[in-house]
């Protein structure tokens, strides 16, 4: 067994030397592969981050009449607490109004010279349920000392729905280009297992088995789909850090998600799926040519 | 060692290239098979090392019947048989050491047995001082010969040769039926399929003719043209 395995390296290596070209070939084209899957799933994360970001923040802001006394904004708070579906509320004084909205602002312009704060107080309501959303906010608006509930009516609904097909669709995609690059580099493998046909077929004549004679080139695969991903992360590592600040000044509101938080996952499937697509694609291309059992030249 | 009873072989194309073929070959046997190109001389070499499976009737290698053989078996009958083609086969970026050793290497012979075995082998077909040429840098004779160093490296009962001197010139193929002839003498069952009419008369081996998918004339030390054989063989040959 030891002697094989010393065996196999030994091929795999002739083999990568030899056949320079084919393998720069499946490389390539993993790295390729992977890099655009390696984006689509960058992009699929930011997209759920932020339509997730978007219906986090759905929530009923309950402005509430001026002038009211601690007294009353406390019977309003335990009615607000009693309804039911709702999370959580949180009072927010006009003070803590105005300073979130000069810190949100700080960079875009100027407002520390407004005189008088215009700003109400109000409750952030939180519903446990972002689809009952119009239902309490309707319940809330009967109770005395509410001024105005506003809840983005109309785009909240849509916001809902965008939310879970953006969702199910980068699954979709994802799968699809998972499948199409196994697809292709199994082709391009195919290629390099061409080129060797003479060999497979000395090998079967002089009576190797069949499983001696897959090894190698699983190997090959495996390496050369381990490669084609890793060079392809290195790649996304670099263009994304040289993107996302530029894309984040561009696009002040729109937050990405930071690479370090997605490294890993993005590293894993794409190793994974660089060498699971290597593996297979040798195991595809040389059964195909152990099955043409005619020993053809 | 070889039998063959009834054989008949239908290739997925329609055609049949063999009808009721029975052949039996004793161990230790020199033969010669004849025949015009399309014949079922390579038919019946096929069908020993399995590259095809007939469609009715038996084969028996080695005491073996290996028409309900398991895929997975056929690797394991190849290794007690060496198989020489016409166009030698060899790997064009192996040394003759490399094409050679990589019969043994390619079903799990240990490396230290690998050496004494290739040399031995590399002296009986002449090519010590070539061993580690490449094959565009040999002739043809040399070729063949590396080709056939290879399939008797592994110690083989049966050697099968399909038109093993159809590319070379005389002298070559006289000095690769030299070889065929010493092996066959140290107890090597040999079957040649050849064109060559000067080597199968000087050899005086048997003869087997195969004449539009049938044997038609099977003579010890014959003949490539039989001189008792039925005259439709001698015509076939004739064409």
């Amino acid at each position: 067994m030891i002697h094989n395995i010393s065996y196999f390296i030994r091929e795999v290596y002739i083999n990568l030397r030899r056949n320079v070209l084919m393998s720069m070939a499946s490389i390539s084209t993993v790295l390729i592969l992977s890099l655009i899957l390696g984006f689509f799933i960058i992009i699929v994360v930011n997209l759920n981050y932020w339509s997730e970001n978007i219906v986090k923040q759905l929530q009923i802001v309950v402005y509430l009449s001026d002038g009211m006394d601690e007294k009353q904004i406390g019977v309003l708070k335990s009615s607000l607490e009693t309804t039911p579906h709702i999370d959580k509320i949180r009072f927010i004084s006009r003070e803590e109004a105005l300073k979130n909205m000069k810190e949100r602002l700080k960079n875009q312009f100027e407002i520390s010279d407004i005189g008088k704060n215009p700003l109400p107080n109000s409750f952030e309501v939180i519903v446990n349920e972002p689809d009952r959303i119009p239902k309490v906010a309707a319940i809330i608006k009967t109770y005395p000392g509410v001024e105005k509930v506003r809840y983005g009516e109309k785009i909240a609904g849509k916001l809902l729905v965008i939310n879970r097909a953006v969702h199910w669709i980068g699954i979709i995609i994802v799968l699809a280009l998972f499948l199409s690059t196994l697809f292709i580099v199994s082709n391009t493998i195919r290629l390099t297992v061409f080129a060797r046909r003479r060999e497979i077929a000395v090998m079967q004549l002089v009576g190797a088995a069949n499983w001696f004679i897959r090894w190698p080139f699983i190997m090959e695969g495996v390496l050369q789909g381990f490669l084609g991903a890793l060079f392809s992360i290195l790649l996304i590592k670099l263009i994304y850090a040289y993107f996302m600040p530029r894309i984040e000044t561009a696009l002040p509101f729109l937050t990405m998600v930071p690479f370090n938080s997605l490294f890993s996952t993005v590293t894993l499937i794409l190793l994974g799926t660089g060498i699971f697509v290597g593996a297979v694609g040798s195991l595809i291309s040389v059964n195909r040519f152990l099955r043409f059992r005619q020993i053809h030249f | 060692m070889i039998e063959m009873h009834g054989i008949n072989l239908v290739y997925p194309n329609g055609v049949q290239a063999l009808f009721d073929i029975n052949l039996y070959v004793e161990k230790g046997e020199f033969v010669f098979l004849v025949g015009t190109t399309g014949s079922g001389k390579s038919s019946i070499l096929k069908l020993i090392y399995r590259e095809v499976i007939p469609t009715s009737g038996d084969i028996y290698v080695n005491d073996r019947d290996i028409t309900d053989m398991k895929r997975r078996e056929v690797p394991y009958l190849r290794r007690h048989l060496g198989v020489v083609f016409q166009d030698f086969k060899l790997i064009p970026h192996k040394t003759v050491y490399e094409n050679v050793a990589y019969a043994l290497e390619v079903t799990g012979t240990p490396r230290r047995e690998i050496e004494p075995k290739v040399s031995r082998v590399l002296e009986l077909t002449n090519l010590e001082e070539k061993h580690r040429r490449f094959p565009h840098q040999l002739s043809g004779g040399e070729q063949q010969r590396t080709s056939l160093a290879r399939a008797l490296v592994n110690s083989p009962t049966i050697v099968i040769a399909d038109e093993p001197t159809g590319n070379l010139d005389p002298e070559s193929s006289w000095e690769i039926i030299q070889i065929f002839d010493e092996i066959n003498k140290r107890g090597t069952t040999v079957l040649v399929a050849t064109h060559n009419r000067e080597i199968v008369d000087m050899m005086r081996k048997r003869v087997v003719v195969v004449s539009q998918g049938r044997i038609s004339v099977d003579q010890e030390k014959g003949l490539y043209f039989p001189v008792n054989g039925s005259s439709t063989a001698s015509e076939e040959a004739h064409s």
